[in-house]
Formats: C-alpha cells, sequence, structure tokens
C-alpha cells in the first residue's frame, strides 16, 4: 500500500516530465491514468489490509524526486531514460512478480483484486516498450549511446532495489500462496530470469546494450 | 529452477515486451528472446525457458548480485555497537550471537519512525536472511516502481 502510493508520485512526475518535452497529449494522459491507477492499488491493498483485520494507516513515504537528466542529449532521451527504468524494467519485473503470485493463488476475491493490479501492471509495461520501440528508429548514434550506459546504471539500481525488498529466504507461512505470500529465494530467482531473458534481449533488439 | 507458476509468468513478462515490439517496429530485427539468451535451439515454449544462456550484462556476471549481509564472526560486541551503524547502508554489524544481534535490531527498527528510513540498513538484511532463523512473512514484494536513479 505504502509503495503503491510512493509510485503514484513517479508516474505524475514522469507524466509532467513528457509534457513539458511535448510529447503527445495522448501519452501524457496515459502516464498520468497510471498514476491515478497505483492510487487505486494502494486504496484496493489497504482494503485487504482492514478486510483481515488490520489498520490500514501508514505514513507517505517520500523516496526523492524524479531525475530529469540535464545530462541528456535532448529532452526525449532524458524522458525515455525514465521511461527505460519505470516502465521496462521496473513494471516489467512487476509483471513478472505479480504474475508468479496470482498464479500461485486459488480462485477467489483476493485473485481477482490482484488480478486487476496484475493487468494494471501490464500496461505500464507496455506502454514503457512500445514508446521505446517507436523512439528507437529516430535516435541518434549519442542518444543511444546514452541510453545504453543509463540502462547499466537503471539495471544495478533496479537489482539494489528488489534484493533489499526479496528476502533472501525461502520461508512462507502455512496458506501463505493463499494471501499472496511467496518464497523470497524464488521471486529472486525469478527476477534474475526475469531480466535475463524478457528484458535484456529485447533492449538489444533496440540497440540497447548495457555498457 | 522456476517453478511452473514462475515459468508462466515469466512468460508473461516476455510477452510484455517481446509483444509490443513486434507490433511497432516493422523496421527492427525481431530477436527471439530465448534465442537470444544464447539456445539457438530455443522457442518460446515455456519448457525451454530454463536453457542457460549467456548475457554480457551487470546482473549476468554479478557486479549486482545479492549483497553479503551476514555478519562476520568475531567478539562479542555489545547492543550499543549494533545500533551505532545498524541504520547507516552499508555498513557490517559487529558480530554477536544470532540471538541477540536479532533483539538488538528489532529494539532498532521499531524505534525507527515508520518513514521507510528502515530500507537498506543492515539489520533489515539482517533480520531477513535466512541464516538468521527469523521467520518473516515475505509480503514486500515491491509492485509499484521506485524513482529511476540518476547518472549523474
Amino acid at each position: 500500500m505504502v509503495n503503491e502510493f510512493s509510485s503514484s508520485r513517479v508516474f505524475d512526475a514522469l507524466a509532467d516530465q513528457m509534457e513539458r518535452a511535448e510529447f503527445a497529449r495522448a501519452l501524457v494522459d496515459e502516464v498520468r491514468g497510471f498514476a491515478d491507477e497505483e492510487r487505486e492499488h494502494g486504496h484496493l491493498c489497504g482494503a485487504v489490509v482492514e478486510s483481515l483485520g488490520g489498520e490500514a494507516r501508514a505514513p507517505f513515504r517520500v523516496e526523492g524526486t524524479l531525475p530529469e537528466h540535464s545530462d541528456a542529449a535532448s529532452s526525449r532521451e532524458a524522458v525515455l531514460r525514465n521511461v527505460l527504468s519505470v516502465s521496462c524494467l521496473s513494471e516489467t519485473v512487476a509483471v513478472a512478480l505479480i504474475g508468479a503470485e496470482r498464479e500461485e493463488m486459488p480462485d477467489g476475491p483476493l485473485r481477482e483484486l490482484l488480478t486487476t493490479i496484475w493487468s494494471d501492471e501490464v500496461g505500464h509495461a507496455r506502454f514503457g516498450w512500445r514508446l521505446l520501440s517507436e523512439y528507437a528508429p529516430l535516435l541518434t548514434a549519442t542518444e543511444k549511446s546514452n541510453l545504453s550506459r543509463y540502462l547499466s546504471i537503471a539495471l544495478g539500481a533496479l537489482a539494489e532495489y528488489e534484493l533489499k525488498s526479496l528476502p533472501a529466504n525461502n520461508f512462507v507461512p502455512e496458506n501463505g500462496a493463499e494471501l499472496g505470500l511467496c518464497s523470497g529465494k524464488e521471486a529472486r530467482e525469478l527476477f534474475f530470469e526475469t531480466v535475463k531473458v524478457a528484458i535484456l534481449p529485447n533492449l538489444s533488439a533496440l540497440g540497447l546494450s548495457p555498457t | 529452477m522456476l517453478t511452473d507458476a514462475k515459468r508462466r509468468a515469466l512468460r508473461a513478462a516476455q510477452q510484455v515486451s517481446f509483444v509490443a515490439i513486434a507490433a511497432c517496429s516493422g523496421q527492427i530485427e525481431i530477436v527471439s528472446p530465448l534465442r537470444a539468451a544464447g539456445d539457438a535451439s530455443a522457442s518460446n515454449d515455456a519448457a525451454t525457458i530454463d536453457a542457460p544462456g549467456k548475457v554480457d550484462a551487470p546482473v549476468a556476471d554479478g557486479r549486482v548480485d545479492a549483497p553479503d549481509t551476514q555478519a562476520d564472526v568475531g567478539p562479542p560486541a555489545t547492543c550499543a555497537d549494533i545500533k551505532a551503524v545498524a541504520g547507516t547502508k552499508g555498513a557490517v554489524l559487529p558480530p554477536m550471537s544470532d540471538a541477540d544481534t536479532r533483539a538488538c535490531c528489532l529494539d532498532f527498527i521499531n524505534a525507527l519512525p515508520q518513514d521507510g528510513a528502515m530500507y537498506n540498513t543492515p539489520c533489515c538484511d539482517f533480520l531477513w536472511d535466512d541464516r538468521s532463523g527469523v521467520q518473516v512473512p515475505n509480503a514486500c514484494i515491491p509492485w509499484g516502481p521506485p524513482m529511476p536513479p540518476s547518472m549523474v
């Protein structure tokens, strides 16, 4: 829940950056919609907490600001760096991790709720891949080189973030899968597989490789 | 080895990226993720997903592999020693017994303001490490994206 609200700020800031970079209004609105979806996910997660007898109250977590990437060769490269990090990396990993939780969850209201969240995450990831594939043929050699260098940094940050959040142990409470709990160790394995077989090859197809 | 459920989830992630590229990039050579991962005979069949691949990337060569979060074994330390470094990212906890370290870390984390500052601390690493024997429910998968990093 806390994480979802924090992520809504990421998409709001990305939409602002895209607007300043004069991306098409429809694209900006789409990203703005992603922020709304993240907030809705936060509400849904909070509802689950409340229905299980907990209290869905937590301080808002502030995690820095969206980088403007003033060192980029162009405003579109600056935007694409953030899209690469947010959609093509983070959200594509989320599709795998949430998808696995969903796969292991029995039919019921909680699975329906998770399906809703998962489908939104698919949309967030696909947006990035679509945008990147549209712009890749238009990028200058400098922009492409810069994005490849940024990819290395973004991958490192993603790994650090995921590994800090995914416990290294293999402990799953009894009936934990029914609540979406998983083995952190297996989730780590899935994270690395997703990077290796889903993310990197498709970025390579777009001419982007970590350098 | 991934479970069947995780193989299906991985395939979904592949499709998210692969299908989008195929739909949008007529001039770009479409590379099968599995072929690009190094197995020339691979296809999109889930049964081949575990095929080993060669990937020149930080993740593949271990540069961004899991940090070693286990405290060294050495002379005893006090709880004050633990707390002195427990909130410092990258710090190594002074050696205590597992039970004592756990007690100190829980005490430290419970005293933290609930603003997420406990993330990235050595104490959290310790408590989440399976060698500490602590049973922490794994309901902490980060679903939403974090702020992207900067290059400078």
